[in-house]
């Protein structure tokens, strides 16, 4: 029998391991990279750690992406302006769904704060005030951003 | 069902079915993330090409070094730019609002002063953090609400704060709107911006619609006589005026990455943005000529910045930098062209405390002569809740001293001031 009391860094890997593949995945399509996205996720998780003892215990998904969605915001585009200063161009993402390739291009027309107030919407059903304290902006901000991306989207996938 | 509803309907599904063809990853093992951090693990050969593009980068800036200063994109002008704030000279005060609308100045070296109470008296009220915008002639436009939660805006005169204000016609908000005062940071729209000539631009949007409807009002601040132009979709509205008055800047994000900028007109128009820009005191994203601070164009390299402004003199920015060697510090710094980098005060020190959250420093305000400014705090902590309504905390620093002073308050702006 394993007699061994249980520490911090157990009780954190226990809530929040389950949450990293996801994690990746929504930073990756929020900025268009996963070499970024892994960055950025690997980034959230070290800060999550330290900042453990000051979680409120409800919604770790939430907590994480708090996290990991203001790094990616603050990451200020650096890594496309070295891109861009040496002349290399972004290439389609390996992911892109075959069956429905258009939509990953118009993704990536959007600016990323409204692709992850998106995403918080549409994909986890997160209301815009919840979204709001996620992105640590105004409900009414986090409204605009849905709505433009959402007509932005439609505008470049339909026929309207 | 229309091809519409159609569209909304399936959207969420075809976002699930994009997101889930993303190869995830395991978790990180602790023990490696806590000794080291995570990117010293990779190590998957793209490394190697940021090596290369930061020996690239280098190269750029001994190039900028040599030529003596940095040039400015293709069609910027090459003139020195001149102050992007050409307001009275003089002196100034930051100007704070604080509940129960009591205006307050505060000089560099943290001295505060009572400046006016308007509205006393009256039964309107005010929400938690009032929002608002001061001229360095002393218009202060103030969000006012009613108990239905309905703002509207009115003027009043500091120099003479027994005389009735000015109300703006045809604006009504919700108090969402003006949680946060109308300085600059990267992703929140500027609220309210006084421009040349005592003229108002404020940015707000419909109430209760399913749908954003923007608008600009554009407010003769003498008068209160407004005028209302739409803000079309796709633009983001800036806290600076063109030079001569005739409209305010809108941003618009290209797909490749880039801000185009253009101007609003008081009557709807869209004009090109070639015209000279004046600053509003909230940030300076832009110098007077159109140039966009970043790092592309300054030596910033491996700094962990939370913000950036040019300075007064558009010769350099100003920056706040976050670093973490010892627990989490928040620096004021300033960068001159081509190479030379300065400390100028230490905003947050948190040495010995590996729990601290990180602090995010925005530059909210920066005196037209670069005498003071004024930074947020924000900080990543682990309660989702605490995130929202509880207003940051404002540091005012004087960045000649270093000295910094916690403000409890509302920023909207400078006073200028004789002595």
């Amino acid at each position: 029998m394993d007699t061994q009391p249980r520490t911090r860094a157990d009780d954190f890997t226990d809530a929040v391991a389950p949450h990293y593949a996801g994690l990746v995945r929504r930073l990756a399509v929020v900025v268009a990279d996963r070499e970024s996205g892994l960055d950025l996720a690997q980034e959230t998780y070290l800060r999550a750690f330290r900042s453990w003892d000051r979680f409120d215990g409800r919604d770790v998904r939430a907590w994480l992406y708090t996290i990991g969605l203001r790094l990616a915001f603050n990451e200020r585009g650096r890594r496309m302006r070295f891109a861009k200063l040496f002349g290399w161009r972004s290439e389609r993402e390996p992911w892109v769904d075959p069956h429905d390739p258009d939509l990953g291009e118009a993704l990536q027309g959007l600016r990323r704060e409204h692709r992850a107030a998106l995403m918080l919407n549409a994909v986890d059903g997160y209301t815009q005030g919840q979204i709001a304290l996620i992105l640590g902006v105004p409900a009414g901000t986090v409204a605009s951003w849905i709505s433009r991306a959402k007509t932005q989207l439609r505008e470049a996938l339909t026929d309207d | 069902m229309t091809e519409h509803d159609e569209f909304d309907r399936s959207l969420p599904e075809r976002l699930r079915a994009h997101e889930s063809r993303v190869p995830g990853a395991e978790a990180p093992d602790l023990d490696t993330a806590r000794s080291g951090g995570s990117r010293e693990r990779r190590n998957d050969g793209s490394w190697g090409a940021l090596v290369v593009i930061a020996a690239g980068a280098v190269g750029l800036l001994l190039a900028f070094a040599i030529s003596g200063r940095l040039s400015p994109p293709t069609g910027q002008s090459t003139e020195t730019p001149s102050p992007t704030f050409s307001q009275p000279a003089g002196h100034y005060e930051a100007v704070f609002l604080r509940n129960d609308m009591v205006v307050i100045g505060i000089d560099a070296e943290g001295h505060e002063r009572e400046i006016a109470r308007p509205g006393n008296g009256g039964t309107s009220y005010w929400p938690a953090s009032p929002a608002g915008a001061v001229t360095p002639t002393g218009l202060l436009a103030v969000a006012v609400g009613g108990p239905g939660g309905v703002f509207h805006w009115e003027i009043f005169d500091l120099r003479h704060s027994s005389a009735d204000p000015l109300l703006v016609a045809g604006i009504a908000q919700d108090a969402d709107q003006l949680r946060r005062p109308p300085y600059y940071t990267p992703e929140a729209r500027p609220g309210v911006v006084w421009g040349p000539g005592e003229k108002l631009a404020i940015g707000w949007y419909d109430r209760g619609a399913s749908t954003l409807h923007a608008h600009v009002s554009f407010v003769d601040g003498q008068t209160g006589a407004a005028s209302l132009a739409d803000l079309p979709d796709g633009y983001e509205l800036l806290p600076y005026w063109a030079s001569d008055g005739s409209g305010i800047f809108l941003g618009r994000q290209t797909q490749a990455g880039s801000n185009v900028l253009s101007l609003l007109l008081p009557d709807g128009t869209i004009a090109s943005g070639d015209t000279g820009m004046i600053g509003s005191g909230y940030g300076r994203r832009y110098r007077s000529d159109g140039v966009e601070v970043n790092d592309a164009h300054l030596p910033l390299s491996g700094l962990d910045i939370s913000d950036l402004a040019w300075t007064a003199d558009g010769d350099g920015a100003w920056l706040a930098v976050h670093s973490s060697a010892d627990g989490h510090q928040l620096t004021l710094e300033r960068v001159v062209v081509p190479s030379l980098r300065q400390t100028m005060a230490t905003i947050h020190d948190a040495v010995g405390e590996p729990a601290a959250s990180r602090p995010e420093g925005h530059l909210v305000g920066l005196a037209p002569d670069d005498s003071m400014i004024v930074l947020s705090m924000d900080s990543i902590t682990g309660s989702v809740d605490g995130l929202s309504g509880e207003p940051r905390p404002r540091v005012l620093v004087n960045p000649e001293s270093g000295a910094s002073f916690v403000i409890e308050g509302s920023f909207v702006g400078w006073l200028a001031v004789d002595r």
